[in-house]
């Protein structure tokens, strides 16, 4: 059995896999509160109840939610992201005799999982992803680093009822991190603050959400990112097929089609499917593929020991709960051997986003790209 | 399955298991000329994989290795002939110990 690695070492992972009914394949997704219809978000974990505007608070939601009621059981499958100058300057002091209260803290390495996808990409320390952050708070160029250990961002929990339980079983033995100091405050600068949403319905101030607050969070009309998790929905897909040709007739149909129409095919779509394209059995296109060529990251890579280039293509294809968006990477070369390489990711779209547009600019493409090359180059 | 992968130079000099079938079928096919039974031939790739010691160092995991043979006709149905390929998939997923 693989020992558990990377982001499934992380609250976060695990916490993604669980509200995903065990599968970390499918990701998760970073909303904004504001998007949500929330101006504002109470925290009852601190003393005060401060209140974080809706445009610095992230909702992490798994990637088949559609929308939530807001008294609904449904509102425990979210984690709720504020940095700590969402709240101000003041220092954030737990609340005491809360009802569901901060009780541990966890380092950021333990919270959220490493933004890189290519485990042996040079690069110092483990860095969690800004897309972890909203729009707003990227551009107020509020940060997650960690720079130094003594300056590296904390995290105050709240393990609260059963939220965390049924993640990590015994939370005192499981959960990486350490109980709260009494008396302990955090500096906003040096804290990220994470909560579930159980821990929100059960901490409301007054009771009750606000009154400002809609009564069901609707996520289709909501712009979702893709949550940065390590290339959690990444997915190889290799094809070996012979050149084969009698008396000059050429018998391999696929090494003449172009990589474009070669994604359209039955026996390429099937192909991806299984890479994980989607999540069901045939991938059928709805948008795309239209092909891209990133500024960006390695253009070429080495297969088998001839260079070829990598074609990237990025699309929509239908889903079990919904579309997803997608990207494909294609290296493939014609010698003794046609030989086709398909690296998949996926990731949830909203119906109010450009998708097109968004996959392209997004962060994955290059992403996956490096992992493709570092895949194709140990193929034997 | 172990790997039988030729590396340039050798591919240069070696005449691989692929290209000999496809020889040997042409000259029993040009040798029979004429003759009324149907002739076969067969061609296989080489499977392309990564080995477990790469999947653990890519962190991907193998979800599937398998083979798909066709049969197909050539030279106006006078050519009986089977073409064997090999798909590997892999996941990040499963190589990080989920699904």
């Amino acid at each position: 059995m693989v020992d558990r690695m990377g982001p499934l070492r992380t609250v976060m992972g695990r916490f993604v896999e669980r509200i995903n009914d065990g599968r970390i394949s499918d990701g998760a997704v970073v909303i904004s509160a504001a998007d949500l219809g929330v101006k504002e978000v109470p925290f009852g974990l601190f003393e005060g109840a401060p209140t974080a505007p809706g445009d610095l608070v992230s909702v992490v939601v798994p990637a088949g939610t559609r929308s939530i009621k807001i008294e609904s059981p449904s509102i425990e499958q979210t984690m709720i992201l504020a940095p700590g100058e969402a709240f101000g300057e003041k220092p954030l002091e737990p609340a005491q005799g809360a009802a569901v209260g901060v009780d541990r803290v966890v380092g950021l390495n333990d919270l959220l999982p490493d933004q890189s996808w290519a485990p042996n990409a040079v690069k110092i320390g483990h860095l969690p992803g800004s897309g972890w952050l909203t729009e707003r708070a990227r551009h107020e160029k509020i940060e997650i680093s960690v720079e130094k250990v003594e300056r590296a961002k904390v995290a105050p929990v709240s393990t609260g009822s059963d939220a965390w339980g049924d993640a990590f079983g015994d939370v005192d033995a499981d959960l990486p991190g350490r109980r709260l100091e009494p008396g302990e405050a955090f500096g906003p600068a040096e804290t990220l603050v994470a909560m579930t949403g159980t821990a929100l319905l059960e901490g409301w101030p007054d009771d009750g959400p606000p009154k400002s607050w809609p009564k069901t969070l609707d996520f289709d009309d909501a712009v979702p990112a893709p949550a940065p998790m390590g290339g959690v929905t990444f997915g190889v897909g290799i094809l070996s097929t012979p050149s084969a040709s009698v008396g000059g007739e050429s018998l391999n149909p696929l090494s003449r089609l172009a990589t474009l129409d070669l994604l359209q095919q039955d026996e390429a779509r099937k192909l991806l499917a299984r890479a994980g394209i989607t999540d069901v059995d045939e991938a059928e296109w709805t948008e795309g593929p239209d092909p891209i060529s990133p500024a960006d990251g390695p253009s070429t890579v080495t297969l088998l020991g001839t260079e070829t280039e990598i074609e990237s293509f990025v699309g929509v294809v239908t889903g079990d709960a919904g579309p997803w968006g997608v990207g494909v990477h294609v290296v493939r070369i014609d010698e003794d051997d046609h030989v086709i390489v398909a690296g998949v990711h996926r990731r949830v779209v909203g119906s109010a986003e450009d998708t097109m547009a968004a996959l392209r600019q997004g962060d994955d493409v290059v992403e996956a790209r490096k992992l493709l090359v570092e895949t194709v180059g140990q193929l034997e | 399955m172990p790997s039988s992968r030729q590396t340039p130079r050798e591919s240069e000099t070696a005449i691989g298991r692929r290209q000999l079938i496809a020889a040997l079928g042409s000259a029993s096919a040009i040798g029979l000329a004429g003759c009324q039974e149907l002739q076969s031939q067969s061609f296989e790739a080489e499977p392309t994989a990564l080995s477990e010691e790469s999947q653990k160092s890519l962190r991907m995991g193998e979800i599937a290795r398998d083979s798909q043979t066709i049969e197909r006709t050539a030279l106006g149905g006078s050519v009986d002939v089977s073409i064997t390929s090999h798909a590997a998939i892999y996941s990040r997923a499963v190589g990080l110990g989920g699904r």
